[in-house]
């Protein structure tokens, strides 16, 4: 497996205040990489610096990406919840044709239930039917690598087992994936590797590491729920 | 017709129909990312460029182009590199020009004829190069339409996803700002500094109003771009009214009937 994105020593922020410190980890084709943490730990700044929309302050980011490819192909981000201008004209249809052109429309609409509203103006789609074409745009056109910050948090339960079902089409693929969420269940599904950023620092380990239940205990461990990925295994795995 | 007749009166239908597709074609861009007040400034900071054109014995179009090129992307770096909001800034570059612009005038001497001409447009001005600038301009900008269109429309409906794809949302906006400057510059001959955003934001705002796609929205802006300009112009031959005013009310009359239309589908 080749290693897509290679992060040494990262530190990045705002202002003067660094937000995530000191973060190593690497992500191969096929890989998902959840990261998981408290609020305000980090997770999408990391999220952010790995897109390069915020400059590092330290530490090395490195990608092999395909030769000569253009980075807006190589690339896939669903925020966490985006605000778009629902007075926009757009519809459905082309919002997707937005992605990249002659990108495979047709092989999603349908498992994302959008067939049936590609004629509709954007602005009028209730907010889980944006989160939907919103996962849409960005798969369609099948990226090297796909960035989700919580990518279940607006859309119902079938809708949550969509997202399961992509994301294991998507790794049998080798395309490699980074997932910021707060469901366990979904984690425990779908992702191969765990990234957890705390006040105390972080750590990043495979999924099936005997030692992933007590670190997530020391992470969440002030928490009274999810506080270990064993304790709700059946829920929403698809 | 009794119109077409007059050769100053074919240059300024010509010249209607030129920025009765170029305006509109911009607006689209000016009001989905939410610029309208940024053409109004280049508007109206016009009046300080038109003065140190005339002041310099260079002819105005061919110095407000650059001149509104550089005071426009000047005022978007100034919003990009302090912690300003835009409309900030703009309201300071605004009323800074406006005034260097009026002290300029009345210390050099320019008659308030001028003043006039410059606020509220006179078609007698057009000449055959505003005319030549104006289509070039348009070409250039249907171009660049052609070859970046999915990417400004992604830059504006998407901007975050747009800088995560590696798209620049920065560069299209210098680039747009760029062109606005020149198409306002170019158009103040016509409507004038007061009147000229008008012409930008109303037809596109009529389309948006009751467009259902983007290729809609494409389509009947300059259409009502077009059919503001001309008819405005015409009105103001037979009625004997100023022309800017008369292709601004044609244009607002169709931002109203859109609101009707918009009001009765829904």
């Amino acid at each position: 497996m080749t290693v897509i994105l290679s992060a040494e020593d990262i530190e990045a922020g705002y202002n003067s205040r660094p937000v995530i410190k000191g973060l190593t980890f690497s992500v191969r084709d096929g890989d998902v990489l959840a990261v998981i943490g408290p609020n305000g730990s980090g997770k999408t700044t990391l999220l952010k610096a790995v897109l390069g929309m915020i400059p590092l302050r330290r530490g090395r980011l490195s990608f092999s990406w395909k030769k000569g490819v253009d980075r807006e192909r190589l690339i896939a981000y669903i925020p966490q919840r985006m605000e778009v201008d629902r007075t926009f004209p757009l519809s459905l249809k082309e919002m997707l044709g937005l992605s990249l052109p002659g990108a495979p429309v047709e092989k999603y609409i349908d498992m994302l239930e959008l067939r049936g509203l590609l004629s509709e103006r954007v602005g009028d789609l209730s907010g889980g039917q944006m989160q939907r074409a919103l996962l849409a745009y960005a798969i369609i056109k099948e990226p090297q690598l796909l960035i989700m910050d919580e990518p279940t948090s607006w859309i119902d339960a079938k809708g949550a087992d969509c997202v399961l079902c992509i994301m294991e089409e998507f790794r049998k693929k080798g395309i490699a994936m980074i997932i910021v969420s707060h469901d366990f269940s979904v984690i425990k599904a779908a992702a191969t590797s765990v990234l957890g950023l705390g006040p105390e620092g972080y750590f990043f380990e495979p999924v099936d590491s005997p030692l992933i239940d007590e670190k997530l205990m020391s992470l969440f461990g002030t928490l009274h729920h999810n506080a270990c990925i064993t304790c709700k295994p059946e829920k929403g795995l698809g | 017709m009794e119109v077409l007749d007059y050769p100053f009166m074919r240059s300024a239908l010509l010249m209607g129909l030129i920025l009765g597709i170029l305006f509109p074609l911009m607006g689209v861009f000016v009001v989905t990312r939410g610029m309208s007040f940024f053409s109004d400034f280049i508007a109206h900071a016009a009046i300080l460029g038109g003065a140190l054109a005339v002041i310099a014995g260079i002819s105005p179009p061919l110095f407000l182009i650059p001149y509104s090129i550089v005071v426009g992307l000047s005022a978007s770096m100034v919003w990009n590199s302090f912690p300003l909001s835009r409309d900030t800034v703009l309201g300071v570059f605004y009323g800074g020009a406006i005034a260097a612009g009026v002290i300029l005038i009345a210390v050099k001497g320019l008659s308030q004829t001028y003043l006039m001409q410059f606020l509220l447009g006179d078609i007698l001005l057009i000449s055959p190069l505003d005319i030549w600038l104006s289509a070039g301009l348009l070409a250039v900008f249907l171009v660049f339409l052609k070859l970046n269109l999915r990417k400004i429309v992604k830059s504006s409906f998407l901007p975050e996803v747009s800088m995560a794809e590696g798209v620049s949302v920065r560069a299209y906006d210098y680039v747009l700002i760029g062109f606005i400057a020149a198409a306002i510059a170019l158009s103040v001959k016509v409507v004038g500094v007061i009147l000229a955003n008008a012409m930008v934001v109303i037809p596109a705002a009529a389309a948006k109003t009751i467009s259902r796609n983007f290729r809609q929205f494409m389509f009947i802006a300059p259409l009502v771009g077009i059919l503001s300009f001309v008819s405005g112009t015409v009105a103001s031959f037979y009625l004997n009214i100023p022309t800017g005013p008369a292709i601004v009310a044609a244009a607002f009359v169709c931002f109203l009937a859109a609101l009707a239309i918009k009001g009765v589908s829904a």
